[in-house]
């Protein structure tokens, strides 16, 4: 590895770790010298060094005692001498003349040999104070002032005295000393003959004493003598300014005859180190030797030192680094030098070898050593590596060239974009479409080259969130493209990212085919759809316009159809109902069978007249189915019920045979229609019939949650149809063959309704049939399940007509009846049957603003409503009569020729209650009467 | 125990001290100095002396070897008895009840003696300060918080007050510990103590001991020669004889350094015969001791009054007052009346009849 500013040297490190290590070391030491520990700490220093001066002040100041009670103490001995002095002590007892002479000789010899020491000397008589001798011969014979000392002097036992007195220069001392009378033989006898003065030189006691005492006033401090009342006697002071502290430290803290050393403030606020000694005299009479500092003073010498021992320690760190750095300079010379030979091997330089030195240490031989062998290796293994290189790179290159071709002969465009979206590598195709060659387009960048200008930006930015992982890939998409020729160019892109081992996007690979011919095929077809869409339009409102035509004819087919109907039903009705009455009153055999001709035909014209209009209707697609509950079981009894005439006329049975799963159970669907098609089913099964069985099968065939299929089967036992036949069946107006119609009746219209009907129900019919054996008719029709359970079908009739009228007769013929009809044809029909037939109370409207009229003037029990009238049709007056009180549950039945479904549900969702088709069937109007009748009144007793 | 002037609490404590004192005296449990068999005004002059404190106890080694005085007393009837005592305020008693007819005392059991008016003072045996001593201390005011060995009602504990009030210190600064003199240096090296206050010889032993061991303060402080007035009276002769040795004994120790030398070994000998143990000091320091306290002092052993000071003794009765410490009928005439006693003068005025100045002592 190269050595870089962050990569420090070997020798740099070296002298960085020692240097350290050494500045720390240094560091710790001073750190712990000046703030540390005591003794070793600068702080224990200083209280170290204030104790060394506090000692070195008491040591000065014991010495200096010592010095001046060492001259006391001579000058005390001198005395001694002299007081004991047998020769002075015998003149003095013999009042001998020559003492003065004495005296001065003693005393003169005394100075000689003691110079400067004494100042006077007195021979004192202890008694009279007389001054018996006199040193300098002054004063002698005079009278000695001080009566005090001399009476102390002369007390018993006080044989020394030291008293400090007055002198010729100030303050000194006098040792005053008894003679005492000798025995013969020198011995003192006790009494005290004479009293021996001496007064001692100041100069020479006291300020030699201090000053040679004293080594350096500046250096040690300042001394002073102050006697016992403070006044000072001597003084060697460093300077002016601590003059002052002698009185403050008397008064303060230092009292005469102790000693201490005390810490004292001047009146600068300077801090003292003070010592102080008493000096003893006589008695407890002493004087104070005070020896000051000033502990600034004291201290300035360690500061100095400290600063001394600071810029010697700097001194020897600086050296200490330089040297450190120059012998790790010099101990990493041979590293360095390896580190440059590694760097030639390292930068190619394979041959080159490290050498040693003669005095190169055995560490550092050895790693030359290692690394020449190790650079031999590598020298081998480069050789090897760059011939498995050579290899390698001819195998990727043919692998390349290989690859290329797999490219090249792709017919689409290839490249590989990195994540700038710069072409990494193009085959031979793309090189065709962008028009350039590969060595170009290589490191183009794709966006700012090829792609429009106004898509550059919003592109390159898709292009930048895809990379990114930003958003997601879109591996499919089209675009135009601008080549090198500037052609636009159609290309449908299939991408794929690429990733390195680490799952990162590395780059894009894009699959892109010139769509340029589809793309001008679909914009040619996109022409044309928006042209053809044009025509579409117009044809659109031309068959729109058709269609409003067509649906106007519709609508008059429609009114036509229903004014067929009714028109057709009212004179059927009278009719009807009119040969009905002529034949219930007639016992003319040949009119009655006239008139049940009569009504046969009849009969007849209307069944044609419904089929025709039924199959109209559904053909005109009009017809409407119900969707309400029904049950299977039911419809079936109904048939059976309505077909039990025919059944009876030709003794043939009818079977029901209903599955287990649709008994009892609702089914959503037009149950009417249901019926009218199992009843035509049922109805032909009688009528081909002579004998046997007619069976009705019904059953479920499929079944899912919502619905289910319905299969119904009607078989009978009758004379079969021929097979050509059966496919003619269901075709109007077709039967299985012309005689049927003559032999059995019928319209022929029956088996189409049927199925359309079926088919309306989207189910589907069918037939079997053997010749002389019986058909099967059957159908299918799917139904919706209906949760809510339907307890009973509606009764179409049941109760038959003859029973019906019968009982109308019997119990009902108080009721009164409102007939709201127009036409006096079936007004009168109407009537004859209601007021003739069975006799009930019957009021006539002629129109529905008359019958509610009459409705509101008279309260009836139920009202027969024809629907077309005058001024006011039965719809409306139906309408107004529920919304009048107490009208809500009277029987209201409609009684209209308007016969189609559509009319009838109209009717109920006026508020009628039923429903009656004209021509009027006297035995469906009779049913009808008395079913509603019974709800409302209750029967009378026949009568 | 702490004392503090004027604190009614200390001055209770030192009266409910003092009145155990008196009880121990009243009922007193085994002294050490009751094996000495004292009896009141028996025959034999019974001398208490301090072997343990310098120059007292060179001064009466000397007077114990002392031929001619041995000799003057045992031809007065009173034979001479040196008694050892550890502390001068425990002869104070039995100088009252005449079981000692003289002794050797500091200055505060001399003014307790000497206020009842039961001794006479002959003179000076020490004129000299007693000093505070401390480990690693060089001043007072460092002695705060710190425990302070000291007699009690001796001149070392009025030393330690004067140099606390001279730190501007109380009592209750410090921690006071009540101890023998002669065990104070040595409990100050092992550490029960960190300073004391007492009077040679433990102060130069204390020095000696260590370097780190410094005299934070010195006051004044004295010795002196008591008799029992009694035996005074009813024995004059003798007291004059044991006036005699003791001067002798001084003016023999003036005379040369061979002799004091010679007094010194005595005293120590003296003093290890009492504490039990060998005595640290070296011959020279008790000498010299012995130079500065008593032989070079001006006059010695006469008292002498300052021309302007205080009588002798007057400061220590006053503070012994403060203290509540002076027994009851204590007066201060009475100590005045003590130090006029004329014995010293009269026997000074014959020197040659007391054979003073002639020396005769047994090795």
């Amino acid at each position: 590895m190269r050595s870089t500013a962050m990569n420090t040297s070997f020798s740099t490190r070296i002298a960085a770790y020692f240097g350290g290590l050494f500045v720390a070391a240094m560091s710790l030491v001073f750190a712990l010298w000046y703030f540390g520990l005591p003794q070793l700490g600068m702080s224990g220093a200083k209280d170290q060094w204030l104790v060394e001066s506090s000692r070195s002040l008491e040591m000065l100041a014991d010495h200096q005692r010592t010095r001046i009670a060492d001259k006391l103490e001579e000058r005390r001995g001198d005395i001694l001498i002299l007081a004991e002095n047998k020769v002075l002590s015998k003149a003095i007892e013999i009042h001998d003349p020559q003492l003065q002479q004495d005296s001065e000789r003693i005393f003169e010899r005394l100075v000689r040999a003691r110079p400067d020491r004494f100042q006077e000397m007195l021979i004192l008589d202890p008694h009279s104070g007389k001054i018996l001798a006199s040193g300098s011969g002054a004063d002698l014979g005079m009278q000695f002032p001080d009566i005090s000392l001399l009476k102390r002097a002369r007390q018993p036992g006080a044989s020394e005295l030291i008293e400090e007195i007055i002198g010729k220069e100030g303050p000194t001392l006098a040792i005053v000393r008894q003679i005492h009378a000798q025995y013969p033989d020198g011995q003192p006898n006790g009494k005290v003959i004479g009293i021996l003065y001496i007064v001692l030189d100041p100069r020479n006691f006291l300020g030699e004493g201090i000053a040679s005492a004293t080594p350096a006033p500046s250096t040690i401090g300042s001394t002073i003598l102050l006697n016992a009342t403070g006044q000072t006697l001597v003084s060697q002071l460093v300077s002016d300014a601590t003059r002052d502290l002698s009185q403050p430290l008397l008064t303060g803290q230092i009292a005469s005859g102790f000693e201490g050393t005390i810490e004292q403030l001047d009146a600068q606020g300077n801090e003292y180190l003070v010592v102080y000694r008493h000096l003893p005299l006589s008695g407890t009479q002493g004087w104070t030797l005070i020896h000051f500092s000033d502990k600034s003073q004291a201290l300035a010498s360690l500061k100095s030192r400290a600063l001394n021992l600071g810029l010697a320690g700097l001194a020897l760190t600086l050296l200490s680094l330089i040297w450190i750095s120059l012998a790790a300079r010099r101990l990493t010379q041979p590293v360095r030098t390896l580190a440059e030979t590694a760097k030639k091997l390292g930068d190619g330089q394979l041959t080159v070898r490290a050498e040693t030195r003669p005095n190169d240490s055995r560490e550092i031989i050895s790693l030359v050593q290692a690394f020449n062998q190790t650079a031999a290796h590598i020298q081998t293994a480069h050789a090897t590596l760059e011939s498995k290189v050579i290899e390698r790179t001819q195998d990727l290159a043919r692998e390349r060239n290989t690859v290329q071709r797999y490219l090249d002969i792709a017919g689409v465009m290839l490249i590989v974009f990195d994540t700038k979206a710069q072409i990494v590598m193009v085959n031979r195709k793309g090189v065709e479409i962008l028009g350039l060659p590969e060595n170009q387009l290589i490191g183009m960048n794709w966006f700012e080259r090829f792609l429009p200008v106004a898509e550059q930006q919003i592109v390159g930015e898709v292009f930048s969130q895809l990379i990114t992982g930003n958003s997601e890939f879109i591996e499919h998409f089209e675009n135009r493209i601008i080549n090198s020729a500037g052609k636009e160019v159609w290309i449908s892109w299939n991408n794929a990212l690429l990733k390195n081992e680490a799952g990162e996007i590395t780059g894009v690979l894009s699959s892109g085919e010139d769509i340029s011919a589809r793309k001008m095929s679909e914009m040619e077809l996109i022409r044309h759809r928006d042209h053809l869409e044009e025509r579409v339009k117009e044809r659109t409102t031309a068959l729109s316009v058709a269609k409003e035509a067509a649906e106007t004819a519709n609508r008059a087919k429609s009114s036509f159809l229903a004014n067929m109907s009714h028109e057709l039903r009212t004179p059927m009705n009278a009719i009807i109902g009119f040969t009905h009455m002529l034949g219930r009153n007639n016992t003319d055999p040949g009119q009655r069978d006239k008139l049940t001709k009569i009504s046969g035909a009849a009969n007849h014209l209307l069944s044609l007249l419904t089929d025709v209009l039924d199959l109209s209707k559904i053909e005109a697609e009009k017809l409407v189915l119900e969707s309400t509950p029904f049950r299977v079981d039911l419809i079936v009894s109904n048939i059976e019920s309505l077909s039990s005439d025919k059944l009876e006329s030709k003794g043939l049975q009818l079977v029901e045979n209903i599955a287990p799963g649709l008994s009892n159970v609702s089914l959503l669907g037009d149950p009417l229609r249901l019926q009218q098609v199992l009843l035509n089913f049922v109805g032909n099964a009688i009528k081909f019939t002579e004998r046997g069985v007619i069976r009705i099968n019904a059953d479920i065939r499929e079944s899912d949650s919502q619905s289910v299929l319905l299969h119904f089967e009607v078989s009978d036992t009758g004379i079969g149809i021929a097979e050509d036949a059966l496919p003619r069946l269901f075709a109007p107006f077709e039967q299985a063959d012309g005689s049927t119609t003559r032999k059995f009746g019928g319209t022929g219209l029956g088996l189409a309704i049927s199925k359309r009907l079926i088919q309306l129900m989207g189910g589907e019919v069918g037939v079997k049939s053997t010749l002389g054996a019986g058909s099967t008719f059957w159908f299918t029709v799917r139904c919706s399940k209906c949760d809510s359970q339907l307890r009973q079908a509606p009764a179409l009739a049941s109760t038959s007509g003859a029973k019906a009228e019968e009982t109308l007769r019997r119990h009902y013929r108080h009721a009164r009846i409102l007939l709201a009809e127009d036409d006096w044809v079936n007004q009168e029909v109407a009537m004859e049957l209601l007021r003739e037939v069975i006799g009930l109370q019957v009021d006539l409207a002629v129109d529905g603003e008359k019958a509610v009229e009459m409705v509101t003037s008279k309260e009836y029990d139920l009202i027969l409503m024809d629907v077309q009238m005058p001024n006011m049709d039965g719809i409306a007056a139906t309408g107004i009569i529920r919304n009048m009180a107490g009208m809500a549950s009277i029987p209201i039945l409609a009684m209209t020729a308007n016969a189609f479904e559509e009319d009838r549900q109209k009717c109920l969702t006026a508020g009628m209650s039923d429903f009656i088709a004209k021509p009027v069937d006297p035995d469906v109007l009779f049913s009808k009467l008395l079913r509603w009748l019974e709800k409302t009144i209750v029967p009378k007793a026949a009568g | 125990m702490k004392l503090s002037y004027g604190a009614p609490v200390a001055r209770n404590a030192l009266l409910a001290g003092f009145i155990a004192m008196i009880i121990s005296v009243a009922c007193p449990a085994e002294e050490y100095f009751d094996k000495y068999g004292l009896a009141p005004a028996s025959a034999p002059l019974d001398l208490g002396i301090q072997p343990l404190g310098y120059p007292s106890g060179v001064v009466s080694a000397v007077m114990r070897h002392d031929r001619i005085l041995k000799k003057a007393l045992i031809n007065t009837g009173n034979p001479l008895q040196l008694h050892a005592f550890r502390r001068g305020a425990d002869m104070v008693k039995l100088l009252a009840d005449k079981r000692l007819e003289a002794g050797l005392l500091g200055d505060m059991p001399t003014i307790l003696a000497a206020a009842s008016g039961n001794v006479w003072v002959i003179g000076l045996v020490k004129q000299t300060s007693t000093a505070i001593v401390a480990k690693g201390d060089n001043q007072v005011r460092s002695l705060v918080g710190k425990r302070i060995g000291y007699v009690e009602t001796s001149s070392a504990h009025h030393t330690l007050l004067q140099g606390l009030s001279s730190a501007g210190l109380k009592e209750s600064d410090v921690k006071f510990v009540a101890m023998g003199v002669e065990a104070m240096p040595e409990a100050l090296e092992r550490g029960e103590i960190d300073a004391f206050a007492a009077w040679e010889p433990g102060p130069a032993i204390a020095l000696g001991n260590s370097d780190k061991n410094r005299i934070v303060f010195r006051g004044r402080s004295s010795d002196y020669f008591v008799i029992e007035r009694d035996f005074a009276k009813r024995a004059p002769q003798a007291t004059e004889a044991l006036i005699a040795g003791y001067l002798r004994a001084i003016d023999w120790m003036r005379r040369s350094q061979k002799n004091i030398e010679k007094a010194a070994v005595w005293a120590k000998a003296d003093a290890e015969a009492l504490s039990g143990k060998p005595s640290t000091l070296p011959i020279a320091q008790i000498v010299a001791i012995t130079r500065r306290e008593l032989l070079n002092v001006p006059s010695a052993p006469a008292i002498l009054a300052a021309p302007n000071g205080p009588p002798p003794l007057n400061t220590e009765f006053e503070f012994l007052k403060e203290q509540k410490k002076i027994p009851a009928g204590g007066q201060w005439v009475n100590v005045e009346s003590a130090l006029s006693f004329d014995g010293l003068a009269r026997v000074m005025a014959e020197l040659r009849k007391f054979q003073v100045s002639s020396f005769d002592y047994e090795d």
